[in-house]
């Protein structure tokens, strides 16, 4: 009895948990069927029609949100590609009625696509027009217009209005990009041609395609006439455009396109020139992009008041998938790629933060938003009403085209059998054996800072086809429901219940435009709200083909008065005050006044850039590391150019020392009292031509009273037993001319590849020291490099003391950074050590010794690649500044989740073979790299892994054997992150929060100094890293951090850098006078005055 | 009575069997003495290849190592027809001999190849499921276990003999080498459309070669120059190969003869994101199928068969490796690179371009290299119908001689647009003297 009572105890407590956890999602799924929203795109191929014949068979249709009878309740128009398309009237109360029959707008055409909702004929009636594609040989694809009659009626009058366009349509977003006050119309068209017969050489970019090609169509007293080619836009037979997004990039109250481009060709940013004409700016505004890309959207994600842009591709972000249905290009195809235009590409979403100096950086991968697999519509949105937008993204593809299985073994055996004469291929027979599998739409929660969160409780996460997705205030709650189109699945429909949430605050705007833009389409609202500032733009044209509803929504944390203003797209301004929120406010565009331009504010800046600085550009000698060590990710060649400071002549002025990659040139710049720099002309330096100057320091060797020069010479394009390894002693005469020293240095009698170079009196005999580290053993990444003491014996002549010394720094790592400092305060020498996948080794001088401090750094195990030791805190005891990989990549890794590094030869080839690999959810090791490039180094796990189904799940102990991994060499990184380590008493460190945009790419060089001249230090870093393999991207998206110093241990960084502004890879900073010398590889020399 | 009754059932089942082994099945030893048996599993082994996307070079290793175990086992069994190859080919060392009576040398030697190939190819289970079938059903054919047990541990003992031979072919060194780095300027080879492909085997010269002094004992002559001033020979060669492709269609015979040696193991067809393969034999390959249609109409002998099939896979290996020696030191650039860069940004060529240097042509090479050594077994002038690529739907083609049809071969590669004459021409004399030389050095019959 009592057991009985328990058990349904339990069994309520369950059902009340289960009922519990259904409601709890924000979202609702409907059902469609009692809503009276019945609506699936069915889709039907055959072997004339079907996916390998039409390639955007599997794209999927759209969905338009808009008040087509101006009742206050919004409707909904479903394209379906092949089957008539669908409008439903709302009927309020979450209640639809489908009126396609009697409305006539269920369109003739062969294929629909994307839809739009627009007064396009200035009625005050929302018409809609309808994108037609897929008829590959007839002529069935003219798109349509139907033209809103106001009685629930629509007559098609696409042709009347110039609007019929014959080209494979994909979207349309009208708006005016003249400013003359009617709707001009971005036609967005895909190319007729077929991939794979293009030859990517031919850059067909400039060249018009007279069938197709997006087009730009000017409102002409009603007539849409083609001004693509006057206005600057291309529309040529490799525009695959999937997305086209309109908004002000630049805050000039013009708007600005955005096309995202599938396949090879790369996105466009259009920038509105304000006289009619668009300039494409997309390379020199942003640095990386998606590669197919599909969908995209364009809304302000960090309350900046700036526009970001996200767009779509197809990463799996399920470990399986990646593994089953992902190939990337290799690194000689993606340099093809580049070299022939079409730019940075990568297979996965990307996430453009604008920097407001019309530059983005591409901060997905920190954002964690890079990988949704198959992608198409996403949705910037707040749907929880906190203020910030969230991110929707519709996923899905009907068959896995890219599996991998398929596509080697499945296809090629189904090939020969289906064969049906003259070579030619049963594609419906093939296309029945390509495997279907639904996946997740993925829903993410802005939580601020750059952080979006996948949430499964928002409710949106369910498993499908999706393509096109629009929101819209369904029911009038003041929150945004969402409806999502799907392939062979019926729509979903998602009722928002924010409403319910008592924190959810909101304020909706109902846009009366004027003249012929009926909706004010362009309009920019502005909302105050405690200080915060949110915005929002008026365009419905977002996401994937679809249409979203016109009434722009901000949602607000709190219930305080709101200020609101808003520029119309006449240039005009409507400012209302104290508003109270949670209500749908009608802003009229009548009531726009014009304003005199606002003064701008003189740009508070530390940094201006000088041309007076070195006249150098860097040369990269052309190795490619990965044809060598093909399992690296990173190419470990391009660590320069690094610099030394010193007055060499003893004019008073200290002088710069540039180090050459191999084959180019160290360079000595000497300075004059002007502060201007000129090139030494000396050619002691040829000597060193065949080398890689990997550090290089300044020291007064043998007590002349001169600088002399010591220079590390490293590289990994060397083998282990090239004598171009050894390092250099350079003497000076006092008058700044070097001359090769004859000693043969200990780091000279067994070559090694020399990371970074120091020095410093560790003995506290008056004559200086040095300490040599390391980088790697060429060849066999991975293995412990040593750290080296050279003790100078007075004359000038080194011995290498580290076996009485310091015997813990031989084969302590991969040391790429080095510094003395004195940490414990006892007025001698300490040494810091670190590099990739080591701990912070902090080396306490102890006179005749040097003993590791214990405590934490030892298990920060990072890939540390940058290191400043000063005194930010004045406290007397020096701080550690140490620059890391960084969160904006593919890599992350924790104490819970460390990545690890599993080296051996497994295979018992004589190479070893470094397997990057990263701890799953179960604990156990999974490897980075795919099945192919396994196979590509150990030939031998084809036979245990014959196709990508074995392969997709097995963890590390499958692939390698759990023997051989405990066997292995196994090296750890735990903290990614840049760090500041305040040194507390010389004993403990404690680390700094520091703002998100520090971990936005590796970092290389940090110099501190008093910057802003307020008495304390300040930091900038620089970094980023180009030479990536395409799987994992390049890491692009810094351009330079300055860290101000506010006290109390706060550092802040600023929009803009306050100046301190440099695309590219820095490597180094010289501080030299009140100038910032900063080198890039492969790039010329910058200079900034503070 | 439980007892009594087990037991009488057992005598019974005794007696049946020993009444069916009276009437003895002795089926097996035909079956293994017809040569069919050798071609299925060879022809099981070519399958495996094209499943497993071997590039030509490797494959030609993967044919070589078991046919060179089962022609050792057909030499300890008939000594008097066999010369041993000890002494012969690099590294090679004779076989334990074959002593035990029990074993039947055709199924010792079908193991030793079946095992050896397995060991080289990656679907193991394609080649177990096989073997087993084909063993089961020897047994149902009378096989006794005393045979199949003294030959499968021969067969076993011999493909142990060979793999540890193989292993110090520098194969496996050779996967560790650095992949091909692509150079700047226009005479060099760079990837071609439609995938870009890497290089493949850029350091197949640094295998041992099995005849051969070295890789370099047959160097052609060198290529022109490549020189895109219209009056250059190479100009020429590049243009002929230009307007030939502009000339051919679908209904002339050059595009048929272009497509039936295509022999190209896997291309990619896209269509958009959509993709799919299609793979075929090796070229390689196709010169099996060949051994394979010449020993059935000579109604050679089983270990004729396998002698043929020796001498066949000898010329292909030794062919490879003269011929990658030659791509990768010449880096001679394809026409499709040049043509759309210079003359015609659309041209395709009618076969995809392979992934490796153009001079010289490959097919060439290992098809003269082949022919010369089924010539000296079977004469010239054997005319053949050729069926390889029939399962294909490349349909039959006929040749009056091993030569005729590698001379076809070698011209195909023109007609496909990849290749220019002159790799076609020296190609062929690199092959015929690989050829040539391991006829007048490979003793295999007494």
């Amino acid at each position: 009895m009592q057991i009985k009572a328990f058990a349904t105890c339990i069994l309520l407590l369950l059902c009340l948990w289960s009922c519990d956890k259904q409601t709890n999602t924000l979202f609702e799924l409907q059902d469609n069927k009692s809503i009276g929203l019945e609506f699936e795109n069915k889709l039907s191929f055959s072997n004339e029609f079907n996916v390998y014949t039409y390639r955007n068979f599997y794209n999927g249709g759209g969905v338009a949100i808009g008040d087509i009878n101006n009742d206050g309740l919004v409707d909904i128009y479903l394209t379906a590609n092949q089957e008539s398309n669908q409008l439903f009237l709302n009927k309020g109360n979450f209640q639809f009625e489908n009126i396609t029959e009697t409305s006539g707008v269920g369109g003739n055409r062969a294929w629909s696509t994307g839809v739009t909702m627009a007064d396009v004929n200035a009625d005050g009636l929302l018409d809609i027009y309808v994108c037609n594609s897929g008829d590959v040989k007839g002529d069935s694809k003219q798109n349509e217009l139907f033209i809103n009659q106001g009685d629930l009626k629509f007559i098609e009058s696409a042709e009347k209005y110039g609007l019929a366009d014959q080209g494979f349509s994909t979207h349309a977003s009208f708006f005016d990009y003249d400013k003359d006050g009617d709707l001009d119309v971005y036609l967005l068209n895909n190319s007729y041609q077929a991939i794979g017969s293009f030859d990517l050489r031919r850059n067909e970019r400039p060249k018009r395609d007279v069938k197709g090609g997006d087009k730009l169509l000017e409102n002409q007293d009603g007539i849409y006439v083609d001004v693509s080619e006057k206005a600057g836009i291309y529309g040529s037979v490799i525009g695959f455009g999937l997305g086209v997004t309109v908004g002000d990039v630049n805050n000039d109250g013009w708007e600005d396109i955005y096309v995202s481009n599938d396949f090879f060709e790369r996105d466009y940013l259009y920038i509105n020139n304000q006289n009619g004409t668009f300039k494409e700016t997309l390379t020199s505004a942003i640095n990386s992009i998606s590669g197919a890309s599909m969908g995209a959207d364009m809304a302000d994600i960090n309350n900046d008041q700036k526009a970001d842009i996200f767009v779509t591709e197809m990463l799996p972000s399920d470990y399986e998938r990646l593994k089953s249905v992902t190939t990337f290009e290799d690194w000689d195809k993606y340099t093809y790629n580049v070299k022939n235009g079409y730019y940075h590409q990568y297979t996965r979403n990307t996430l453009q933060l604008n920097n407001g100096d019309n530059t983005f950086s591409e901060v997905g991968r920190l954002a964690g938003v890079e990988a949704s697999d198959w992608s198409w519509g996403a949705l910037f949105f707040d749907m929880d009403n906190d203020g910030l937008k969230d991110l929707f993204i519709a996923n899905g593809i009907y068959r896995d085209l890219t599996d991998q299985d398929y596509l080697q073994y499945v296809s090629s055996d189904e090939v020969i059998n289906s064969i049906v004469a003259n070579n030619q291929v049963d594609y419906a027979r093939l296309i029945d054996i390509i495997p279907s599998n639904p996946i997740e739409n993925q829903a993410y929660k802005n939580l601020g800072d750059l952080n979006f969160s996948r949430d499964k409780n928002l409710g949106l996460e369910t498993k499908g086809f999706s393509n096109g997705a629009a929101y819209g205030d369904l029911d009038n709650d003041g929150d945004l429901d969402l409806v999502v189109n799907n392939v062979n699945m019926p729509l979903f429909v998602y009722k928002n219940q924010s409403e319910k949430n008592p924190k959810n605050h909101f304020i909706q705007f109902k846009i009366k435009g004027a003249d012929k833009n009926t909706q004010g389409i362009g309009a920019q609202i502005t909302v105050v709200q405690e200080g915060n500032t949110y915005t929002v733009a008026q365009q419905p044209i977002r996401g994937f083909q679809s249409s979203m509803d016109l009434k722009p929504h901000i949602g607000l944390p709190s219930a305080s008065p709101v200020d609101i203003s808003v520029l119309w797209p006449n240039g005009k301004k409507t400012a209302l005050n104290k508003v109270t929120p949670n209500t749908l406010l009608t802003l009229d565009m009548a009531t726009g006044k014009s304003e005199k331009p606002t003064e701008t504010l003189p740009k508070d800046i530390v940094f201006t850039p000088t041309k007076e600085g070195p006249a150098y550009v860097h040369q990269e000698n052309k190795f490619i590391d990965f044809n060598r060590d093909r399992l690296l990710h990173h190419m470990m060649s391009t660590p320069g150019p690094k610099t030394t400071k010193g007055d060499i002549n003893g004019d008073g002025f200290e002088d710069l020392i540039i180090g050459g990659s191999k084959g180019n040139r160290s360079e000595i710049f000497m300075a004059d009292s002007n502060g201007m720099f000129t090139v030494n002309n000396h050619f002691i330096f040829n000597k060193d031509l065949a080398s890689e100057v990997t550090d290089l320091t300044l020291l007064d060797i043998d007590q002349d009273g001169d600088l002399d020069l010591y220079m590390g010479h490293g590289g990994i394009e060397f083998s282990k037993f090239s004598p171009e390894l050894a390092d250099q002693i350079y003497l000076n005469d006092g008058q700044g001319n070097f001359s090769e020293s004859k000693q043969e240095l200990p780091t000279a009698v067994q070559f090694f590849n020399t990371g970074v170079v120091k020095s410093g009196d560790i003995d506290g005999d008056g004559d200086i020291d040095l300490f040599v580290g390391e980088r790697s053993i060429n060849g066999a990444y991975g293995l412990p490099g040593s750290g080296h003491l050279l003790v100078n014996n007075g004359q000038g002549v080194f011995e290498d003391q580290t076996e009485t010394l310091a015997p813990m720094l031989q084969k302590i790592g991969m040391i790429s950074i080095a510094d003395f400092s004195d940490i414990d305060g006892d007025s001698d020498l300490d040494l810091v050590l670190s590099g990739e996948f080591m701990g912070v080794h902090i080396l306490l001088n102890e006179g005749s010794k040097f003993t590791a401090m214990a405590g934490e750094l030892n298990q920060e195990k990072g890939w540390w690649s940058a290191l400043n030791i000063t005194d930010l805190n004045a406290d007397g005891y020096p701080d550690l500044i140490i620059g890391n990989h960084g969160e904006n990549s593919r890599f992350k890794a924790s104490r819970e989740r460390p990545l690890a590094l599993f080296v051996k030869d497994y295979d018992e080839n004589g190479a070893l073979d470094p397997i990057l690999s990263f701890m799953g959810e179960d604990n156990k090791y999974y490897p980075f790299n795919l099945r192919h490039n396994l196979i590509d180094q150990m030939k031998g796990l084809k036979k245990r892994f014959p196709d990508y189904k074995s392969f997709k799940n097995a963890d590390l102990s499958q692939i390698l054997t759990q023997e051989a991994m405990d066997q292995s060499l196994k090296l750890e990184a735990n903290e990614l992150r840049t760090k500041i380590f305040i040194n507390q008493g010389g004993t403990q460190f404690r680390a700094l929060d520091l703002p998100v945009s520090v971990q936005m790419a590796p970092v290389f060089a940090i110099e501190s100094f008093d910057f802003d001249h307020d008495g304390d230090l300040d930091i900038v870093m620089g970094g980023n890293l180009f030479r990536v393999k395409p799987e994992v991207g390049r890491y692009d998206a810094s351009f330079g951090t300055y860290l101000e110093n506010k006290g109390n241990d706060v550092f802040s960084s600023f929009p803009g850098n306050k100046g301190f502004t440099l695309r590219g890879e820095i490597r180094s900073f010289q501080r030299i006078k009140n100038r910032l010398i900063v080198t890039r590889n492969s790039d010329s020399i910058s200079s900034f005055k503070f | 009575m439980k007892h009594f009754s087990i037991t009488s059932l057992f005598l019974s089942l005794f007696g049946l069997l020993f009444i069916l082994s009276c009437e003895e099945n002795n089926t097996y030893i035909q079956s293994l003495e017809d040569p069919v048996l050798f071609n299925e599993s060879m022809q099981q082994l070519s399958d495996v290849i094209v499943y497993d996307i071997f590039s030509p070079p490797v494959a030609s290793r993967v044919y070589m190592y078991p046919t060179v175990a089962a022609y050792s086992i057909m030499q300890q069994a008939f000594p008097e027809k066999y010369e041993d190859l000890e002494g012969q080919i690099s590294g090679f060392t004779s076989i334990p001999s074959l002593s035990d009576p029990k074993v039947n040398p055709h199924l010792a030697a079908i193991h030793a190849f079946l095992k050896v190939g397995t060991a080289l190819i990656f679907s193991e289970n394609k080649m177990d499921s096989y073997r087993e079938a084909l063993y089961e059903k020897l047994e149902e054919e009378g096989l006794p276990s005393a045979v199949k047990e003294a030959s499968l541990a021969y067969g076993e003992a011999v493909a142990a003999h060979i793999l540890g031979w193989a292993d110090t072919d520098f194969y496996k060194q050779t996967r560790t080498y650095p992949k091909y780095t692509i150079q700047e300027g226009t005479a060099f080879w760079k990837p071609t459309p439609p995938d870009y492909m890497e290089g493949i085997e850029p350091h197949w010269n640094k295998i041992r070669t099995l005849v051969l002094e070295s890789a370099d004992q047959f160097e052609p002559a060198a290529p022109y120059p490549v020189d895109m001033d219209k009056n250059s020979p190479f100009y020429k060669e590049l243009l002929e190969v230009y307007e030939l492709g502009e000339k051919i269609d679908g209904s002339t015979e050059a595009t048929q003869i272009a497509s039936f040696w295509d022999c190209n193991p896997y291309v990619s067809h896209h269509r958009g994101h959509a993709m799919f393969a299609t793979k075929k034999i090796t070229p390689g390959g196709h010169w099996i199928g060949i051994t394979k249609i010449a020993t059935t109409q000579a109604a050679s002998s089983f270990d004729e068969t396998v002698h043929a099939y020796t001498r066949v896979s000898a010329a292909l290996f030794d062919g490879f490796i003269s011929c990658w020696n030659t791509k990768w030191n010449k880096l001679i650039v394809r026409p499709e690179t040049l043509i759309n860069e210079f003359l015609d940004e659309t041209w395709l060529p009618l076969l995809q371009t392979p992934p490796f240097p153009e001079y010289t042509s490959g097919h060439s090479v290992i098809s003269r290299a082949a022919a010369v050594a089924l010539t000296d077994i079977y004469g010239d002038n054997f005319a053949f119908e050729d069926t390889t690529e029939e399962v294909y739907g490349l349909g039959v083609r006929s040749y009056p001689s091993f030569l005729a049809a590698s001379e076809e071969a070698a011209i195909s590669r023109l007609y496909g647009g990849i290749h220019y004459r002159r790799a076609i021409e020296e190609g062929v004399k690199q092959g015929e003297a690989v050829g040539n030389y391991q006829v007048s050095k490979l003793k295999t019959l007494k």
